[in-house]
């Protein structure tokens, strides 16, 4: 028996990302970020939704991702994490694909740290791998902050 | 009651009851400061708008570097300028929030505003001044609470996002308060001197007549208007003033040695007007040209024989400087309008 779920799909520097679609409120387009001086490199501004206030979430920085590419995101995919709303800024959001619990798989041992701990595993998919990303760990400080806690 | 409740913990906050029985009841709502409406100076740093709450601003400096004798000093490597015979230190904004790094020019007109936090008096530069509104505060959320140089943030009219600056955070991180509580700028007597004997006036000038001041607790707000703003209602001039009609009072009409009615004004002059309220409603008071706040003695001396408008006059550095009699004025002008003669004293119009 298996149980299904469905995923909400983006693309960011090539690679493809899944996210579950239960946590996702919405997918927004042009939205205009404001920056915030001094915040954590991972923060690219806040946003205004509909009246509130919303961090923007640089997903190039989160994921220690090479940019390729000098145009700016401009799709954002707006979503709960751990009470809060976030917005991520991706490349592009593909289809939602119902996915089963039978091709995933966790990440493998070999991952950096930082998308290890972002990532929850792989779905397997006929032609390529998705990779399918916590929410809840992506409202959570930046790793520097995190380190020096660590170290106090 | 439950729905009360349940809104007020909705927004974070609490209330709290206590009733005793032949006494009363006393209900406590404890709204969180987020939410609350302040009046913000927006200032403009970068390509960014900013808002500094208003209760911590004290005035507004423009230091024209090119003009002023001494300019920037520097005390214990601290940059300070000279406010009144006051050293005040100063902080950019610009460098505070890592924008950039550039240091204004020797000729270069800097906008600072003097704010007080944490007990001490500092200027803050900034790029522009842009306006007075009120703000929604709104919480900056876990993300970026680490940001100790903003205490929120509030949406614009145009939708846009203007982050609120946390004064007191700024003037923590600067390490200034500790370098100034260490090394006080200005000698305490000074100031405690000049809080207890004297008072604070606001200096300006009409034809004719120099140095007059008005006590500033008379005084709400400074504006620059222009002719074309002003229109007529009956005999009298007025201007559209935010929502309320604000009278015009010419103050040279009133004033014994002032030079009536400064004639040719061409469209692009501005007219300074001391924005005075009068039970309630705005007086604008039409000056020629509005100097400094003034600190002098609490010791008027009178005007003997009376004089028109003049209820005394002070001396500051060997200049004696004539104080206005703002409740004579406000009476003449009212008996001047309760009489049905044609008044002896006519308000100019500027649209002719």
């Amino acid at each position: 028996m298996s149980v299904s779920t469905d995923f909400v799909t983006f693309y960011l520097g090539g690679h493809y990302f899944g996210i579950n679609a239960s946590d996702v409120l919405e997918l927004n387009r042009n939205l205009e970020v404001t920056p915030v001086p001094k915040s954590a490199e991972t923060v690219r501004g806040i946003m205004n939704l509909r009246g509130q206030l919303v961090p923007a979430i640089d997903m190039y920085e989160r994921l220690s991702l090479e940019r390729h590419s000098e145009a700016a995101e401009s799709i954002s995919i707006i979503l709960q994490s751990d009470g809060f709303l976030v917005a991520l800024l991706v490349d592009d959001v593909g289809e939602i694909l119902s996915l089963d619990q039978e091709t995933f798989e966790p990440p493998p041992s070999n991952f950096s740290v930082i998308s290890r701990e972002l990532v929850l595993g792989v779905h397997k998919l006929s032609d390529r791998l998705l990779l399918i990303l916590d929410p809840k760990l992506i409202n959570q400080r930046t790793e520097k902050a995190k380190n020096q806690l660590l170290l106090s | 009651m439950d729905v009360v409740k349940t809104n007020i913990s909705n927004i974070g906050g609490s209330i709290d009851i206590n009733s005793k029985r032949g006494v009363g009841t006393t209900i406590r709502l404890k709204i969180p400061l987020t939410l609350a409406i302040m009046p913000a100076l927006f200032v403009r740093c970068g390509s960014e708008p900013y808002a500094i709450p208003q209760n911590s601003v004290l005035e507004m400096v423009r230091l024209d570097l090119s003009t002023d004798s001494t300019g920037l000093e520097d005390f214990y490597g601290t940059p300070v300028f000279r406010l009144r015979n006051q050293l005040v230190p100063i902080l950019f904004l610009n460098h505070q929030l890592e924008v950039s790094q550039d240091l204004p020019a020797d000729d270069a007109i800097l906008n600072i505003a003097i704010l007080q936090s944490s007990g001490i008096r500092f200027g803050l530069v900034v790029d522009e001044v842009l306006n007075m509104q009120e703000v929604v505060v709104k919480p900056l959320g876990p993300l970026l609470k680490d940001v100790k140089d903003f205490a929120g943030a509030t949406i614009l009219g145009n939708g846009r996002v203007a982050l609120i600056l946390d004064i007191d955070g700024i003037a923590i991180q600067s390490g200034m308060v500790a370098k100034i509580q260490s090394r006080p700028l200005n000698a305490e007597s000074i100031q405690e001197q000049s809080s207890e004997e004297d008072v604070a006036m606001l200096s300006f000038e009409l034809e004719g007549q120099s140095r007059l001041a008005i006590y500033l607790e008379n005084v709400e707000r400074l504006e620059m208007i222009s002719p074309k703003q002003v229109q007529r209602n009956g005999n009298r001039n007025v201007i559209q003033y935010g929502k309320e009609i604000m009278h015009l009072l010419y103050l040279d009409h009133y004033i014994e040695g002032a030079k009536k009615g400064k004639s040719s004004l061409t469209e692009d002059e501005v007219i300074p007007v001391i924005v005075h309220y009068n039970n309630g409603l705005p007086v604008g008071l039409v000056v020629s040209q509005v100097h400094d706040i003034i600190h002098v003695s609490k010791n008027l001396h009178e005007a003997n024989p009376p004089q028109k408008g003049l209820l005394g006059c002070v001396s500051l550095n060997d200049q004696v400087i004539n104080v206005i009699d703002l409740q004579e004025i406000l009476m003449m002008r009212n008996l001047q309008e309760n009489s049905k003669e044609y008044p002896a004293v006519i308000d100019m119009d500027f649209s002719q």
